[in-house]
């Protein structure tokens, strides 16, 4: 068990609607698949630095793809 | 391309373990058998010891997810082996005539078996015993 996030993101559905497997947009972003997954499935919240990689290999605004999880 | 081989999925590491468990036979001899449960017990924590060193990158190749999971994990385990000190001093208080040899014992195999379980956990954590390599669309 890792720890609770309260931001969510729907990278997976951008990442698969841009054709990218999860190897090829990890070492675009420049870590490792296994933290794209952890990002994926909502166990690990990037730091602002790898969010506004992201954003840049999708061409969309953070906001687009992080958001905060409504409580 | 080695270092891909050797990657340690489940599989892979499990069929280390299971290999390692030809260490107690090189060591002994064909001739001899485990008989005594905790000497079996020693020989199967060198065996996850040493499937403990098993690295997957140096630590300058670590991104930050894998930094910060390092990080809590050293964390842990700095507070359980550092409280493992007491150890010994009850050991003493209790039972003063006690060896040297038996209080290194006592006081080494709680220490090195929370170094691997910690170590063991930390991987898990890390995402290295689930790698799949050909994930096109998950």
């Amino acid at each position: 068990m890792l720890y609770t996030v309260n931001i969510k993101n729907n990278l997976k559905e951008l990442r698969i609607k841009s054709d990218i497997n999860q190897s090829e947009f990890a070492s675009l972003c420049g870590v490792s698949r296994q933290t794209i997954h952890a990002i994926e499935t909502s166990k690990y919240t990037p730091s602002v630095e790898l969010a506004l990689k992201i954003s840049i290999i999708l061409n969309m605004a953070v906001e687009e793809i992080f958001a905060l999880k409504e409580v | 391309m080695l270092l891909k081989f050797i990657h340690p999925t489940k599989k892979n590491v499990l069929i280390g373990f299971v290999l390692c468990q030809l260490f107690p036979i090189l060591v002994l001899g064909l001739n001899q058998k485990i008989d005594r449960l905790d000497a079996w017990v020693q020989f199967e924590l060198v065996i996850l010891g040493a499937l403990c060193l098993w690295e997957v990158k140096p630590v300058s190749q670590l991104d930050e997810r894998e930094l910060t999971v390092l990080l809590k994990w050293k964390g842990r385990m700095l507070e359980i082996i550092s409280s493992m000190a007491l150890i010994p001093i009850i050991v003493l208080s209790l039972k003063p005539e006690t060896t040297g040899w038996n209080l290194f014992i006592i006081s080494s195999i709680p220490v090195y078996t929370a170094f691997v379980v910690c170590t063991l956990l930390l991987k898990r954590e890390l995402g290295y015993f689930f790698f799949h390599e050909d994930i096109v669309s998950e």
